[in-house]
């Protein structure tokens, strides 16, 4: 598998060197492949919020995931009046669990997760190629150049939803063009108001396949608040059954 | 007659110091009644006809698509709006909920807002002056019937300093539309209103047909549909009856596919295990269709030799509520040979992922309608196992159910709408709790108070009987008869309550006038029952006279045991007391 992942990518990378048409739609597939993980997960996944209504929080958690069904359980262990509390995914159903009250409290797909931007349904598996299609100009032609990011050669090109319920209705990404992976994106409202700009600092590789492990999200909208998040301590060692239960983020809380 | 009511009234006169104060005690107690009333149905008369008529309507029909219940969309307002009319008795009126939460930027400053959708008329009727009051601007600039402004807005006088704006100032808005997509505007301060209630301070009012826009709805779409009845009390009966007549038809489109614009019709089935396996009793498939794949499209076996596995066909369908027409692709998986007449020979089969994914967005022209097959009969199975226009979901009695039923709500992702009766005793059942238990205190403080006032009847009777003992033995003697004694005891009772009652309301008036000029400065819970910071007092007349005949008629109750008692007494065992 990781012999086929790196050929595809670098017959990809080659067939523009060699003057041959770069498509859009190959390089979101090349991107959903790369970024895919298909093994067990557990990661340490810090978060650091500057709001400049509220100030700084730093928020921190251990996320577990289970690859055959797709579930999780996320347990927060900072700040300390969040410590104990956490989430749990298995099928449709998702949990929240507060530790003072000891209860699960269900949420539904449209709920905000832990007072951020983030809903239930933003942790649904969904591929990029499947949310967005490539921005048509007039003659009916993708929309992709060639420029510098820094000292890094990349593309950038237009998306734009390939469905009616994406929280961003466009995006423009800039990709390495060398490995396809992105590292800048900027998300737009219906109304082409530019949102967030998204950049993806650092990636490290696992299992051959690429994990962005520091990215940085910046508030467009609302001048001055950003968001950075950390994943670190990333294992695919296969997780039990019995980690994916309620009574396991209970006893994990205590 | 008349000589008794002398009697009467000299016998209260008599005795000034002691009918003073029983009277005073009955005087206070039906204050205190009036007040605890008035008060209890300022309560109910904020509570059922100002937040919950605001928040749910008395009842509340809900569509949700894609699992998502914060964003209910009704895609065919006309079509329900006539169901409620028809269907409901005694309806105020139906009000389009439309309401979508965000977060707006001021003059540098930023906080979250509700946006609700309402419509006023220029001169701003009775209605609306119910919930606001006008402090600067205009309700005309409002209605925008000259386009002036860009999303103009009725915004509350707190609202607007949270957010630091002024008149004509405008306000940067970030939303998420019906469909989650993230939506921005700008809104144009043309209104500073102050809200009678502190609920309503937190959204800026817009009209309906900006508001509809901004949440990616068309003119035909609304969200959830609000009832308000004259009764709301009738509110879940009403919501019973509408459920039974709210059986969902068969979805399908009737289309042409291309290339030689053949007529075909589109159903879908459930894509769970035990319904294809229901389905393949009256089916047989050249796909395996119970691998529950997301995409599939089966076409009946006749058209085998027009579209091949594989092929893409092109279907095009026209549309309800425009001239448009739709075109939809779908990539053909397999074919079926149709065992039951009940599914027509031109049908196309998909799954019901891929059929509802393009269904809502512009529903057919004839929506809903299996033309002269499979009638509309529930006890059908392939009425069960063939996608629906929305699934009803079962009523819930209780706000626990209801919980419940939310909870589940996940599993309907991918497939049909769903829709739901709700009644306010089940979506706000905190509120018609609290007014039930303020019920309960009134009526416990209306039961200590009767029971004071008849202690106080009985022992003042008992006083004056004992006290007037010979005198009852002398008009006795004269002539007097049982009956008259004992009717002069009940009318002396009579007066003296009827007085005192009256005095009591006068006086109950005065207090609730001089509690409703306090203002409460407060932002608690407790302010929500506050009418533009003022306690709300509800004087019903019924209710008053009511209660004044109830205080007279046990008063006049308790004094007929002892008043006959006298009554009874022995003229010579009388004359002979002393005391």
């Amino acid at each position: 598998m990781k012999r086929i992942t790196i050929i595809g990518t670098l017959i990809l990378a080659c067939s523009f060197s060699f003057g041959i048409e770069v498509k859009i739609n190959n390089i979101l597939d090349a991107l959903d492949e790369q970024l895919s993980m298909k093994s067990d997960i557990t990661a340490k996944v810090s978060v650091t919020q500057q709001k400049v209504s509220q100030g700084n929080k730093f928020m921190e958690m251990i996320y577990y995931r289970r690859d055959v069904d797709d579930a999780f359980l996320i347990l927060m262990t900072a700040p300390e009046a969040e410590k104990g509390n956490g989430y749990l995914k298995i099928g449709d159903n998702f949990w929240m669990y507060r530790r003072n009250t000891r209860t699960f409290q269900h949420i539904n797909r449209d709920e905000s997760i832990a007072g951020t931007d983030a809903n239930a349904e933003d942790f649904e598996k969904r591929k990029l190629s499947e949310l967005y299609k490539p921005l048509l100009n007039k003659n009916n032609q993708e929309t992709i150049s060639e420029e510098k990011l820094g000292e890094i050669a990349v593309y950038k090109f237009n998306l734009v939803g390939a469905v009616k319920d994406v929280k961003y209705p466009s995006k423009t990404y800039w990709v390495r063009k060398d490995s396809y992976l992105p590292l800048k994106d900027q998300s737009f409202s219906l109304a082409g108001t530019l949102m967030n700009t998204s950049y993806y600092l650092k990636y490290t590789i696992v299992d051959s396949k690429y994990v962005c492990v520091k990215s940085m999200y910046i508030d467009e909208f609302e001048k001055g608040n950003k968001t950075v998040v950390e994943i670190s301590g990333i294992s695919t060692k296969k997780l039990e059954d019995s980690i994916f239960t309620k009574a396991y983020l209970e006893n994990l809380s205590k | 007659m008349s000589l008794l009511l002398k009697i009467s009234l000299r016998n209260l006169v008599r005795q000034k110091r002691r009918n003073i104060l029983l009277g005073t005690a009955i005087a206070f107690g039906m204050m205190i009644l009036v007040v605890a009333n008035s008060f209890s149905h300022g309560i109910s008369d904020t509570l059922f006809n100002k937040i919950i008529v605001y928040m749910t309507g008395h009842i509340d029909f809900n569509v949700l698509e894609n699992g998502r219940f914060r964003t209910p969309i009704t895609r065919d307002l006309e079509r329900y709006e006539n169901v409620l009319s028809q269907n409901l008795k005694g309806v105020v009126r139906i009000e389009e909920n439309l309401s979508i939460t965000g977060r707006g930027i001021g003059n540098g400053k930023s906080d979250l807002i509700v946006i609700v959708g309402i419509d006023i008329k220029p001169e701003a009727d009775a209605d609306i002056k119910s919930y606001f009051s006008l402090k600067e601007g205009s309700f005309k600039d409002y209605a925008n019937a000259s386009g002036k402004y860009v999303n103009p807005i009725m915004i509350t006088d707190q609202k607007a300093k949270s957010l630091n704006v002024k008149l004509y100032d405008t306000i940067r808005i970030r939303i998420q539309n019906v469909y989650g997509q993230q939506e921005t505007a700008f809104l144009t301060v043309v209104a500073i209103i102050k809200s009678k209630n502190i609920y309503l301070d937190m959204a800026l009012y817009l009209n309906k047909a900006d508001t509809k826009r901004l949440m990616g709805l068309k003119a035909h779409e609304t969200g959830s549909l609000q009832v308000v009845l004259k009764d709301p009390k009738s509110a879940i009966a009403q919501a019973d009856k509408l459920h039974s007549l709210l059986t969902p038809n068969i979805a399908c489109i009737y289309g042409q596919v291309s290339p030689n614009r053949e007529e075909v019709v589109v159903l879908s089935y459930k894509r769970n295990t035990a319904d294809i396996t229901e389905l393949l009793r009256s089916i047989q498939v050249s796909y395996n269709i119970l691998s529950l794949d997301k995409d599939i499209v089966l076409l009946n076996q006749q058209m085998a030799n027009k579209f091949k596995i594989g092929q893409t066909i092109e279907m095009v369908y026209a549309n309800k509520f425009d001239t448009q027409n739709t075109t939809l692709k779908y990539k053909v998986s397999g074919y079926y040979q149709s065992q039951t007449k009940d599914i027509p020979a031109n049908t196309i089969l998909l799954s019901d992922d891929l059929f509802f994914k393009d269904y809502y967005v512009n529903l057919p022209k004839n929506q809903g309608l299996l033309e002269n097959t499979l009638t509309l009969n529930p006890q059908n199975k392939l009425y069960k196992v063939l996608g629906k226009e929305y699934e009803l979901l079962e009523r819930s009695h209780t706000s626990k159910d209801l919980t419940k039923k939310i909870k589940n709500l996940s599993s309907f992702k991918n497939g049909s709408a769903v829709l739901d009766i709700r009644t306010m005793y089940e979506t706000a059942s905190a509120i018609v709790k609290m007014e039930s238990a303020l019920n309960i205190i009134t009526l416990l403080a209306v039961l200590v108070l009767f029971f004071i006032i008849l202690i106080g009847v009985v022992n003042t009777l008992r006083m004056t009987i004992r006290e007037r003992t010979r005198e009852i033995g002398t008009i006795r003697a004269i002539g007097m008869q049982k009956v008259d004694v004992l009717r002069s005891f009940v009318l002396e009772t009579f007066f003296l309550t009827t007085v005192s009652t009256l005095s009591g309301i006068f006086l109950a008036l005065l207090v609730m006038w001089g509690l409703g000029q306090i203002t409460f400065q407060t932002e608690s819970t407790f302010s929500i029952l506050l009418v533009e910071k003022h306690l709300h007092f509800v004087p019903r007349l019924s209710a008053i006279i009511f209660n004044m005949l109830l205080i007279i008629l046990i008063a006049v109750v308790t004094a007929y045991i002892p008043a006959r008692r006298a009554a009874n007494m022995s003229c010579t065992e009388a004359l002979r007391h002393h005391e």
